[in-house]
């Protein structure tokens, strides 16, 4: 009783959980700071990370990878299926993953988020973000690394 | 108590009880966080012990050299770490900050999500800087970025006050859920009080919020924007009534506007009649109480200036005022009369009833006029105060003024009325007329212990001057009250010889609807040979029906008759002769009162009347001033 008092209380976007609301709101703040649009669009095929977005305002989903401003690769099967497409575009979405041997595996990850011992854990490759022309907001600086 | 303040008080207590609620969970929570950290501060032992262990393990060189290169080590630290985990701990790790400030895993026991030696790691907190800054052990609570982890016990390995790596110990969310379930049931109840009074808070300003529109529209008149009556009990409960001007107002013939402009007309004029008395009191304070249909009372503090002065300015403005109605200027008059309340006259209602009175003196002299109330009416309104007049039956403050009554002729005093009088508290001289406490009592349980107290005089005089005659003065709804009765009766009896000499002089104020009943009632006291007088004969419903239907002994003419005998002696003399025929014939007695000068005194020797009475014969007064 007190849950759902309280559930109404803040209303629905309390509905799902703790770490959707933190994931949700570590990506916006990412991907904010990789492209300077209001609602950049995301392409992500997995259930779980769609379900996600479409909770944000500041993200916007697309089914279009053409269209899409940033690819989040967030398994295998998607790492080997939209690597060799990815590979033929001429204007190249940014590229980004949800496991940290996505950027040790291929050249266009410019880092990837995960989680390690139930801590998020963020990693860049600095050459890579210049590379794909993108500066980092300060509080994201002491995830970049050299190589 | 006032309702007011009630409500005041039981919306404060349940503010507070909601306060007390704020308390006790700040409380419980704060002794729970105690127990926690208690419950994780024992962990720190088994920290200690591991630190200890690692650093034994690598006595040469420092943790991370004796790791690097090394896996059979790595393995093996690994693996004694994982020994220590229980259900409490989600994950236990060693890292360590290498040069460019990152930290990095050394050793992980933890048995998922294993990490690898030198990966890089970011602890999303602070508390892993602080405690590599100073050496020191520390408790890291949820920070966002952090899942499964609840709190993290970080201690520092230190050999030889160099800080070589930080043991992590991270306690499972279950194990918070755990530790905070002690005392969650109480932390949940007092969150259902708190709920309950809250809820209880806002039902309860609401209903106070609609009582108190109720209220307004109780105790102010709609039309005028006046209060109403009822406002001036919750008014006079509040405030002293001394402390006050009283004005009653009643605006002359309104009955008439209305049948003659229609009511719709009539509620405009008294709507905008009321404006004129608010702009005019402006400022000082005053209640504006309609208390009839165009009859108000206004009160105001005795601070805003001399009531005469007030009175006759608001008087003159009001009769300054023009209206405008139906393409027609109209003024309004109004008959006021206004007073200064005394200090000692706590009661309202004989304030009303003395300015209802000089009111009504004002509409019989024929309206449009203002009375102002003087200091002897003022100070004399104590005597109509039920809880003055109470007091004083109950002491015993009563005396009985004797005033004669003589044959004509011979002015030999046949017989005494007599006058009840109620002596004054603080002066025992002055004397209280029936005026002020008649009306005020009768009905009332103090009009029949005052009847007991006068007849218990009479029969004292009659027992004393055994020679006397006296007539004492009854109303016949007194004659009807059955514990009135008893009482006469029962003094009727126990004194027969004295009721022979005693006359009821029968007073009334309605006409008499059972003429055999109070037939049957005069039988009963003439059977104790007391006589039955009927008193202002010829006035009121005292007239010649009575002699129809009634068995007297005694008439006793009206006094306003006797009275115009000085304007018009001709009219009155056939009258009264008229009367005396009547009276010889039914063989009863007639006396003519209120003979205050010799002249009136002759006319009564002229015209025979038997018996007469009067100041000019007699003024009341203590009987042994006549008989000693």
């Amino acid at each position: 009783m007190k849950k759902y008092l309280l559930s109404l209380l803040l209303g629905f976007s309390s509905l799902y959980g703790l770490e959707s609301q933190t994931t949700l709101r570590l990506y916006e703040s990412l991907f904010h700071a990789f492209v300077h649009k209001p609602t950049p669009l995301v392409y992500v095929t997995s259930g779980e990370y769609e379900k996600i977005f479409k909770q944000s305002k500041g993200l916007h989903l697309t089914e279009d990878l053409t269209q899409a401003d940033i690819v989040l690769v967030t398994d295998e099967s998607m790492f080997l299926a939209l690597l060799p497409l990815l590979k033929k575009f001429q204007k190249k979405p940014i590229v980004f993953g949800t496991q940290r041997k996505f950027l040790q595996l291929s050249p266009l990850f410019i880092g990837t988020l995960y989680w390690k011992k139930g801590r998020v854990q963020l990693r860049f490759l600095s050459e890579r973000l210049k590379r794909a022309n993108i500066v980092l907001p300060e509080k994201f600086q002491r995830y970049i690394l050299e190589k | 108590m006032n309702q007011k303040y009630i409500n005041g008080f039981i919306l404060m207590m349940m503010a507070l009880l909601i306060g007390v609620t704020y308390y006790f969970r700040e409380v419980i929570v704060e002794r729970t966080e105690q127990l926690k950290n208690h419950e994780l501060y024992q962990s720190e032992e088994y920290a200690k012990k591991i630190a200890e262990y690692l650093v034994e393990k690598s006595k040469l060189k420092d943790l991370e050299k004796q790791l690097e290169n090394n896996p059979s080590a790595q393995k093996e630290l690994s693996h004694f770490l994982s020994t220590f985990l229980t259900k409490e701990y989600q994950y236990i790790f060693v890292v360590q900050k290498d040069s460019r400030g990152y930290f990095r895993f050394l050793l992980d026991g933890s048995l998922e999500d294993k990490a690898d030696f030198h990966e890089l790691f970011f602890p999303n907190s602070q508390t892993f800087e602080r405690v590599w800054r100073e050496k020191k052990v520390a408790l890291s609570s949820d920070s966002e970025g952090v899942e499964k982890v609840w709190r993290s016990l970080l201690y520092p390995i230190v050999r030889e006050g160099k800080i070589e790596g930080i043991l992590v110990l991270d306690f499972s969310k279950e194990y918070g859920r755990y530790l905070e379930s002690f005392n969650a049931p109480l932390i949940s109840f007092i969150w259902w009080v708190r709920l309950f009074l809250m809820v209880g808070l806002v039902l309860l300003s609401f209903l106070l919020y609609r009582y108190y529109i109720a209220r307004k529209q109780l105790l102010i008149d709609r039309l005028t924007t006046a209060y109403t009556k009822p406002y001036l009990e919750t008014f006079l409960n509040t405030h002293h009534l001394n402390e006050y001007h009283a004005i009653l107002l009643d605006i002359d013939d309104f009955k008439q506007l209305n049948r003659k402009y229609g009511y719709s007309t009539g509620d405009k004029l008294l709507s905008e009649f009321v404006a004129l008395l608010k702009r005019e009191l402006e400022g000082y304070h005053a209640k504006i109480i309609r208390t009839s249909g165009a009859e108000f009372l206004i009160l105001l503090p005795q601070s805003a200036g001399e009531i005469e002065v007030i009175a006759k300015k608001l008087f003159s403005r009001v009769q300054e005022k023009r209206y405008f109605i139906e393409n027609e200027t109209i003024a309004l008059t109004i008959s006021m009369s206004a007073i200064e309340v005394p200090e000692k006259s706590p009661s309202m209602q004989n304030i009303l009833r003395l300015l209802d009175e000089k009111l009504l003196e004002i509409k019989q002299k024929g309206k449009n006029n203002v009375a102002i109330l003087g200091v002897r009416d003022a100070s004399e309104v104590i005597y109509s105060n039920l809880d003055y007049i109470k007091e004083a039956l109950e002491e015993e403050r009563l005396v009985c003024l004797y005033q004669p009554i003589v044959h004509t002729k011979t002015k030999k005093i046949v017989k005494f009325e007599a006058l009840v009088r109620l002596v004054d508290k603080e002066d025992e001289n002055k004397l209280i007329s029936p005026f002020f406490f008649m009306d005020v009592i009768k009905g009332t349980t103090q009009y029949v212990k005052m009847s007991r107290l006068v007849l218990s005089k009479v029969f004292e005089t009659l027992k004393k001057y055994p020679e006397v005659n006296l007539s004492f003065n009854v109303d016949l709804t007194d004659l009807y009250n059955p514990e009135m009765m008893e009482v006469i009766l029962s003094y009727l009896k126990a004194e027969k010889e004295s009721a022979k000499r005693l006359t009821f002089e029968i007073l009334e104020d309605q006409e008499i609807q059972d003429y055999d009943r109070v037939n049957m009632i005069f039988s009963q006291l003439r059977n104790f040979g007391s006589k039955v007088a009927i008193d202002d004969f010829g006035s009121g419903f005292a007239n010649y029906h009575y002699l129809i239907f009634l068995n007297v002994d005694i008439l006793k003419i009206d006094g306003s008759i006797i009275k115009e005998l000085e304007n018009q002696p001709q009219r009155v003399k056939t009258i009264l002769r008229s009367i005396r025929e009547v009276v010889t014939s039914f063989e009863y007695e007639l006396v003519a009162e209120f003979i205050s000068s010799e002249t009136i005194y002759d006319a009564m020797v002229e015209l025979d009347i038997e018996y007469t009475q009067g100041y000019y014969l007699g003024e009341p007064n203590p009987i042994e001033s006549y008989l000693d």
